[in-house]
């Protein structure tokens, strides 16, 4: 019985594992050749930032 | 799009940049009441706005605007400073445009307003900032009012440009609600009372796109 429980708690600890090592999202920033980098999504910009460092949010349409 | 050198630089070094499309990441533009394209806000990691810049500018006015910025140089706290050392109605106006932006309309108001009280109510810089009243009306989507405000416009300052352009943003506000037979004939009257302006070729081709426009999906 005392085997059986270990065998579990093992078990759960394991999956819980799992769960929490997925890879992070992909981040939404954007580079190529020639042109700033830039990020699509601003909580992604704000959570790159240094403590110190500003982020430029540049807003546009398609008109 | 960046492609200057000295903006990648910046961008990779210095600021962070983060392009928004407004129309499609609804909650970001709204948070920040971005409603004139291009709008650019400088924001400090913890999302707290320090200022904006909305319009066009040159890449090396663009990029030291923000520099400027992040010293407290143009920043609506400076020019608030600047204001109290007496009357400067250039300055009253750049500071009733920086509350405008933001969409803080009483306060935007009140400068507009110190504007026309400080001086000839019917100069240019009157005529700017009557304009720009109107202009926020519009940007609400108040198209009452602001048809209303620039109807007056067009009387009181008649023979300048601000008369001139009170008339196509009548034509642009009723577009804007939908009422295409006004939107038409006031482009028309535009075209026919100021064929010298620039603005004509503007005027022709929103009216091609009305006269093509089925009326159950006018806009």
């Amino acid at each position: 019985m005392r085997m059986k429980i270990i065998f579990v708690a093992l078990t759960v600890m394991l999956m819980i594992a799992a769960c929490s090592s997925e890879k992070p999202q992909p981040l939404s920033l954007v580079t190529s050749a020639g042109v700033a980098p830039y990020y699509t999504n601003l909580t992604d910009a704000l959570q790159v930032a240094r403590a110190d460092q500003y982020v430029v949010v540049d807003f546009y349409t398609d008109w | 799009m960046f492609i200057n050198d000295t903006a990648i630089e910046f961008f990779t070094n210095n600021m962070i940049l983060a392009k928004i499309h407004a129309e499609q990441d609804t909650a970001t533009s709204n948070r920040y009441h971005a409603k004139a394209f291009p709008t650019s806000i400088l924001v400090r990691k913890n999302g707290e706005e320090v200022d904006r810049l909305v319009g066009f500018a040159p890449t090396q006015e663009y990029l030291k605007t923000f520099v400027d910025y992040t010293n407290g140089i143009g920043t609506l706290g400076d020019l608030l400073g600047k204001a109290e050392a007496g009357v400067d109605r250039q300055l009253y106006l750049q500071i009733a445009d920086k509350y405008k932006y933001r969409g803080q309309g009483p306060d935007a108001n009140a400068w507009y307003t110190k504007v026309i009280e400080n001086g000839d109510p019917l100069d240019s810089l009157s005529g700017e900032a009557r304009m720009a009243f109107a202009d926020f009306y519009r940007r609400d989507k108040d198209y009452a009012r602001a048809l209303e405000e620039y109807q007056k416009i067009e009387k009181e300052f008649i023979k300048t440009y601000h008369s001139r352009d009170a008339v196509i943003m009548q034509a642009i506000v009723y577009r804007n609600q939908a009422d295409t037979a006004q939107a038409i004939s006031t482009f028309e009257r535009y075209i026919a009372q100021f064929p010298e302006s620039e603005d004509v070729e503007y005027a022709q081709s929103q009216i091609a796109k009305l006269k093509n426009l089925p009326e159950a999906t006018a806009e």
